[in-house]
């Protein structure tokens, strides 16, 4: 399991939070803590608000109640799903990771300076070599770095990921969350969603149980359990030791036959 | 001799001078904002916002204030209005632009049918008149040019951020409205100042087809060094042992095919053997050359 780095002080708090976008409440009184050096994962089922928690702390969306209060000055990156990006786009490596540095007054191309600094940023992440290529001509763990490059080029202080291992094979899952622990353990603070529990929440620090509320949040020991899982996804779900770490596991005994039924 | 001077001799002609300006300016500005029109799969706003001004123009007209001005603050509402639909609601940019430029657009035309037309021909809206362009739409078109390079140029990053990642360049700190907002009117000013030119369909052309073309022929936003596209394109060149998956030697008829790079535009070319490239790389300028293995370098 991935250790926690030494956590210090709050960089976002949001308290009470709730979130709408005109119509049914995508968040209702959320309470969560970011602290300096942490490694978070946010899960829950499809449509229970996670992303919708990541723009709240990266304060992209308004909300309706409660407040979200940001140490003044952070810089933050976020890592978009990779689903949503275009990738026919004309862009290279280079300018993609180049384009993030937009704040005020730059010059259009990149300077000697920055490509520099791109290359180091590339460097570090397992990219040398890449910079000219085009993001469509990359495999998807390659991309999926690309796009924490850039995030890390802005000097992000806290990085944000959405779904970052959707897609991928289990080798590059494996990755990516290495290189995720990698940058937590310099003293970066990661926050990401995820829908995988087995291979990516039961190796993180801390997890949040997510469904609209938080229903828990914590080490794995203490939310990877029957009771928070079955009332964060609705159905019931066993947890079992392994190497001593957690896994999760279907019922055995919710069948699709038992959906049947209890639909009936 | 004789021949050369009869090619010179219309630029004796203020109105020649003046159209050659004025349609050189105009296929530039187009080109320019026509790339970030496209990226954003935008393609039909610069046809329907030339719709849509005729509705302001009906509008001024009827109002009794400068036709010139009130058809521009028409054009900039509806982009903005385009924008701000496009932002908002949960439908795309094609309709949001359908409903609106079309909704302008017939307004237009019911004023004009009930009121009869403003004063200027409206055909001339239409259709364009780049013979009848006069030193106030030269200064325009100046203006409007000189005003799209400051913004392009200041701000470049701002705007390919915003145009390839909206959200993440809001999350970043960039001021995404403002951008699309600024973008949106020089798109109008652009439409504005063209029109009297090239008339609305020739716009639409115009902001469109030179942007799609420029996707064909390359994958990257900026060309990368002259050097390092020789240098790939040359080894893509030594054909058989290294060609990518996509571009392959057919052993049956030994013709060499090459897909087309991008995704939606894949043409696909049949030559025969031996290699195209080598066989055509002699006769081709070295301008040709680079364009056309730069292309080609980007198949793997």
């Amino acid at each position: 399991m991935i250790s926690q780095s030494g956590a210090t002080s709050k960089v976002i708090s949001a308290e009470n939070v709730t979130v709408d976008y005109g119509a049914e409440p995508v968040l209702i009184d959320v309470d969560l803590d970011v602290t300096d050096g942490e490694l978070i994962g946010i899960v829950g089922p499809s449509g229970s608000g996670k992303s919708t928690l990541l723009k709240v702390l990266l304060g992209t969306v308004p909300v309706r109640a409660g407040k979200v209060d940001r140490r003044p000055g952070l810089a933050v990156g976020l890592v978009p799903q990779v689903e949503h990006i275009d990738w026919s786009f004309p862009v290279t490596v280079a300018e993609c990771v180049g384009m993030a540095r937009a704040r005020g007054l730059r010059t259009p191309w990149i300077t000697k300076a920055e490509r520099a600094e791109i290359h180091a940023v590339l460097d570090r992440l397992g990219l040398n070599g890449l910079a000219n290529r085009h993001i469509r001509d990359l495999s998807g763990g390659q991309q999926q770095r690309v796009f924490l490059a850039r995030a890390l080029f802005t000097k992000a202080e806290v990085i944000f990921l959405d779904e970052p291992t959707s897609g991928l094979d289990v080798k590059t899952r494996h990755e990516v969350l290495h290189l995720l622990d990698d940058l937590n353990r310099q003293g970066l603070t990661i926050v990401l969603t995820t829908h995988d529990l087995n291979g990516i929440a039961a190796h993180l620090p801390k997890i949040v149980c997510l469904n609209t509320r938080v229903i828990g949040a914590g080490p794995p020991e203490d939310v990877l359990v029957p009771d928070v899982l079955e009332r964060t996804y609705g159905s019931p779900m066993h947890v079992l030791e392994h190497g001593g770490m957690r896994v999760v596991v279907d019922s055995p005994l919710f069948s699709v036959d038992d959906i049947g039924k209890a639909s009936a | 001799m004789m021949l050369a001077a009869d090619l010179f001799k219309p630029f004796e002609f203020e109105f020649f001078r003046n159209g050659v300006i004025v349609a050189t300016l105009a296929g530039a500005l187009c080109g320019v904002v026509g790339c970030y029109v496209v990226l954003r799969n935008m393609s039909y706003i610069g046809h329907g916002l030339s719709h849509a001004i005729f509705g302001g123009y009906a509008v001024a007209g009827l109002i009794g204030i400068n036709l010139f001005l009130g058809a521009g603050a028409w054009g900039v509402i509806t982009a903005l209005a385009i924008g701000g639909i496009v932002r908002r609601r949960p439908i795309g940019s094609d309709a949001a632009i359908g409903v609106v430029t079309t909704a302008s657009f017939a307004l237009g035309l019911a004023l004009v049918q009930l009121y009869g037309s403003p004063g200027q021909n409206a055909d001339a809206l239409l259709f364009g008149n780049v013979l009848g362009v006069t030193f106030a739409d030269v200064w325009l078109i100046v203006a409007v040019s000189i005003g799209a390079a400051l913004f392009i140029g200041f701000g470049y990053r701002q705007l390919l951020f915003t145009t390839f990642d909206t959200e993440v360049a809001k999350a970043t700190g960039v001021r995404t409205g403002l951008v699309d907002g600024l973008l949106m009117v020089l798109l109008s000013a652009t439409v504005l100042a063209t029109m009297n030119v090239m008339g609305v369909t020739l716009i639409a052309a115009n902001l469109v087809v030179p942007a799609v073309v420029a996707r064909m022929l390359t994958a990257h936003h900026r060309p990368v060094p002259r050097r390092r596209r020789d240098r790939r394109g040359q080894r893509f060149c030594r054909h058989e042992r290294e060609l990518s998956p996509r571009c392959r030697v057919r052993p049956d008829d030994r013709s060499h095919s090459c897909d087309f790079l991008h995704r939606g535009v894949r043409c696909r070319w049949f030559v025969p053997s031996p290699c195209w490239h080598c066989c055509a790389r002699p006769l081709m300028t070295r301008h040709m050359r680079m364009r056309r293995l730069d292309t080609l370098a980007t198949c793997g």
